[in-house]
């Protein structure tokens, strides 16, 4: 049994150690998938906070016939459905610039990019997170799950409850939805 | 010489392409094709690009005070349901029927072509409902049944035809599914006998139904503390079968799937 399947285990017991465990290894990963389903921080926060709260009340309902990293990203992907059914109709969302800290761009310029690099470098991920905001939400759900967070189509699958057909479907859609939006991109990382 | 039809059939499988999922046949076809498509081939560059640009996207730090305020959040939440996790019933397995002391929670799926069905439960206090629901004697049954009659007569005729209540075999099985069965009965009568769907063995809130119905595009027309009411198009049907049946352990389906509007209603056991 691997380590995580252990923790789960742990946890499935009512043992909050192990509960607080599984928040440690996959808090971050769902905080940014939250992030980038409404594109700010603030949102995102009280989305995976409320996915984990979910998630230790339902500790029961988790079926070990699936990952339980799957089973998480369900309810976040719900807790995020939820949030932009009820956004509409409050005000439109704010969606922050994506602007990576400063740190990280220290590291970049450590890696011998100038800083006029740097510059476009962020400018190129601003437009990739704008663009991923503008998908409709289960097809910015597949491109996250897959390029970012690297599920597999059965795990997507899973996450969404929607047979693998509608998956590749749904990321055919998606890419070219990106593609035309990004075109003006292409190229500028001298590929 | 390849077609425009080969070419859009090639179309389809990019993406499987790019991420490696065709068999190594398919691969050398799909390559075979792109060295001579110059479209495709392009097609394959720039969604390639696009991956590569959506892998850059960097992770955010959870904020500094996140596990401490998700510890927080729990106890708020666990106070609140006045619940701990270890004293947590396990429900799984066989439902534990205790006479009328049952811990059970049931889903009951109905269809409703109007909104009476609901209403006259709604018209009971809660203990009340629960009360009819759990320990309906011969006099009440009788008396559900003949209001589910009159329901059934305020419908179109073939609706009141499809009314009739589903002959309940209660001699077979163990006394505890006997019993559980019996429950169900009664409260089929009371449900102007539409109920298209039963689950047994769920921990759901209503929020959670809600959940499920938005996270498929259904429409909630209405809700309760008690449960909701959903309008379900034929397709959606089958996705809200599918995501209730994850839920619990369902123990009878219907089969009146013509009606659009539905009703799904939390009856919770009490000890």
């Amino acid at each position: 049994m691997s380590e995580e399947a252990m923790v789960v285990e742990e946890a499935l017991t009512g043992n909050v150690p192990a509960f607080e465990k599984l928040v440690s290894m996959y808090g971050k990963r769902i905080y940014n998938y939250c992030y980038r389903m409404t594109g700010n921080k603030e949102d995102a926060e009280d989305i995976a906070q409320d996915v984990f709260v979910k998630s230790y009340r339902s500790l029961g309902g988790f079926r070990r016939n699936s990952q339980f990293s799957t089973w998480l990203y369900r309810i976040a992907y719900n807790a995020c459905i939820d949030f932009h059914r009820k956004k509409k109709f409050v005000t439109v969302h704010a969606l922050e610039h994506d602007e990576d800290n400063r740190q990280l761009v220290t590291e970049i310029a450590s890696d011998g990019l100038s800083l006029e690099e740097e510059v476009l470098m962020n400018e190129r991920k601003n437009a990739v997170h704008q663009a991923i905001a503008k998908l409709r939400p289960e097809y910015r759900t597949v491109v996250l799950l897959r390029d970012i967070d690297g599920l597999s189509y059965d795990e997507i699958s899973g996450v969404l409850n929607i047979p693998l057909g509608t998956v590749k479907s749904y990321i055919s859609r998606a890419r070219e939805e990106l593609r035309i939006s990004l075109h003006y991109e292409f190229g500028k990382d001298g590929n | 010489m390849e077609t425009e039809m080969d070419c859009r059939k090639w179309k389809k499988k990019i993406n499987e392409y790019i991420d490696d999922l065709l068999s190594e046949d398919q691969k050398a076809a799909f390559e075979l094709h792109i060295a001579n498509c110059p479209d495709c081939s392009r097609e394959v560059h720039e969604l390639r690009e696009v991956v590569s640009m959506v892998k850059t996207l960097s992770r955010k730090d959870l904020p500094n005070d996140f596990e401490l305020n998700l510890r927080r959040a729990i106890e708020t939440d666990e106070l609140r349901r006045n619940v701990s996790v270890r004293k947590r019933i396990d429900y799984s397995g066989i439902i534990k029927w205790t006479g009328a002391a049952a811990a059970i929670f049931l889903i009951l799926f109905g269809v409703l072509t109007d909104r009476f069905n609901l209403n006259f439960l709604e018209a009971y206090p809660q203990q009340e409902q629960q009360r009819i629901l759990m320990e309906a004697t011969p006099a009440q049954e009788d008396a559900a049944t003949d209001n589910a009659q009159n329901d059934a007569n305020l419908m179109t005729p073939s609706v009141a035809e499809e009314s009739k209540p589903p002959a309940v075999d209660a001699t077979n099985g163990k006394d505890l599914e006997r019993e559980a069965h019996t429950y169900t009965a009664d409260i089929l009568r009371i449900e102007t006998n539409a109920i298209d769907l039963k689950v047994y063995n769920v921990k759901v809130t209503v929020d959670d139904l809600r959940n499920i119905a938005q996270m498929h595009g259904i429409e909630v027309l209405d809700f309760s503390c008690q449960g909701v009411t959903l309008s379900v198009e034929e397709d959606h049907r089958e996705i809200l079968y599918r995501e209730l049946s994850l839920l619990g352990q369902i123990v009878e389906t219907g089969d009146r799937m013509g009606s659009d509007t539905i009703s799904i209603m939390i009856l919770y056991g009490v000890e």
